[in-house]
């Protein structure tokens, strides 16, 4: 019988685990890293590219590369106004008004997008375990509807995986806390992630979990963090030099690296 | 549950049969019995091999961080040979540029032949099209020398070991030629060194 994966598939990056033993076990996926930036690229040549690869021609190519397609998961294009503004690819409708995105050429959902993620991540463990895999747990938003939960499953049946079960991320943070051992307890687990921040208050009764309540912002996270650092150091720089370094490209780069660097 | 009996034939194998008096039992155990030991000992097969399982773990988390460690030792103590250069140069208190040049170019040798020992070479990606599997795009910049789509400047060099990509080219790549009059940006390859 072939192993479970636990996926992670997040707005920024994505992630898959694999139970050995009592631990869960971060996989490492085919270029040898621990996440997997939740990225697709549709390069001219017809070749599809996914994570770090994606990501690195991003900015040869910003029609064609998807990014935080996790936003328009499940969604009806008339919901997504403001989300559509802040990414470069072009997005449209299917004829019953879903979110479709026109890459590559051509429509196509998101949860199509979703699963060349998805299968990326299953390629990456069945290279890692050394035998095929079909069989998953995903997790989602805590806030996610039933629209947003059968997008995601949908995603997990075209990469070819049965998604046995869709786990609100608090919960499975708490699970792998240990927290389920719990009981009758309230917990707070916030999620501050590449894009998105999330606070979930839960309660835990005899290893049930429920989600009380939820909250957040959609648009706050370690980006956004890395660029107030970036801005800080430019603004500084200004001041004592009178020489504004975003308007150069390459010393820019420079303050980005710097910034992430600093924060971590 | 009908009364049955297992009894052992002459491979070994186990058989059930009804239970007839004219069949000699060789096990007067009945089956919810038999499959009770049965249970027991393959319970105790199973701890076992798991608290193995977890021993071996634990053993070889052990093993791995000694190895990286190990590792680490061989590579920085190649380091510190550069350290004792970079040491030397700047005890010397010559005003000579030229000859505090060749010191530096001396040490830029030593660390590539460090690298090297490692089969860590660096490799040129400029006038290459553009390949994410082993090009970084960082921005795009027109050029008149680079057609569009391939590596106009290099950024920071790209590094690899055998035939994987241990650092990806950061490059800028070309937009295709500067527009007529157009003043070539800030930080393309034309003014940068």
């Amino acid at each position: 019988m072939g192993k479970i994966i636990g996926i992670d598939l997040g707005t920024t990056n994505s992630c898959v685990a694999v139970l050995e033993g009592k631990d869960a076990v971060v996989i490492p996926n085919l270029e040898g890293a621990r996440t997997t930036p939740s990225v697709v690229g549709f390069a001219k040549d017809g070749e599809r590219l996914v994570g770090a690869a994606a990501k690195r021609q991003a900015i040869t190519n910003p029609q064609n590369t998807v990014y935080s397609i996790k936003r328009f998961m499940g969604r009806m294009h008339s919901e997504v106004a403001t989300e559509e503004k802040l990414v470069p690819y072009h997005v449209t409708e299917n004829e019953r008004g879903a979110v479709m995105v026109e890459v590559g050429g051509k429509k196509q959902s998101p949860p199509e997008i979703s699963a060349l993620v998805l299968g990326y991540l299953k390629k990456s463990a069945e290279s890692y375990l050394g035998h095929e895999v079909t069989q998953a747990v995903i997790t989602v938003p805590a806030y996610f509807n039933d629209s947003q939960r059968q997008a995601t499953k949908d995603a997990g049946r075209i990469a070819g995986l049965e998604v046995l079960r869709i786990i609100n991320e608090p919960t499975a943070a708490s699970l792998a806390y240990g927290l389920d051992r719990k009981k009758n307890e309230k917990i707070a687990v916030y999620d501050l992630g590449g894009g998105t921040f999330d606070i979930s208050i839960l309660e835990i009764g005899d290893g049930v979990f429920e989600v009380r309540s939820t909250n957040g912002d959609t648009h706050l996270g370690g980006d956004d963090f890395d660029k107030a650092i970036i801005d800080w150091m430019a603004d500084e720089f200004l001041k004592s030099n009178a020489i504004d370094l975003r308007k150069d490209l390459m010393a820019l780069q420079r303050l980005k690296e710097a910034a992430e660097k600093a924060k971590i | 549950m009908k009364n049955e009996k297992i009894q052992t034939n002459d491979n070994g194998a186990e058989t059930t049969a009804p239970d007839m008096a004219d069949s000699p039992a060789e096990s007067e155990l009945t089956v919810e019995e038999q499959l009770s030991i049965q249970l027991a000992e393959k319970n105790e097969q199973f701890l076992r091999l798991a608290a193995d399982y977890e021993n071996y773990r634990k053993r070889m988390a052990r093993q791995m961080e000694e190895v990286a460690r190990s590792a680490n030792d061989r590579i920085l103590n190649d380091l510190f040979d550069v350290v004792d250069n970079f040491e030397r140069a700047l005890k010397t208190n010559g005003t000579d540029l030229e000859s505090m040049r060749k010191g530096t170019e001396m040490i830029y040798q030593q660390v590539i032949r460090l690298l090297a020992s490692y089969d860590i070479k660096p490799f040129d990606s400029l006038g290459e099209v553009f390949d994410p599997n082993k090009h970084e795009a960082l921005m795009k910049t027109p050029s008149a020398d680079y057609p569009e789509g391939c590596v106009a400047m290099e950024i920071s060099k790209g590094f690899m070991q055998g035939e994987r990509v241990v650092r990806h080219t950061r490059v800028a790549v070309s937009s295709g030629k500067p527009a007529e009059g157009q003043a070539t940006p800030p930080g393309s390859a034309e003014n940068s060194n």
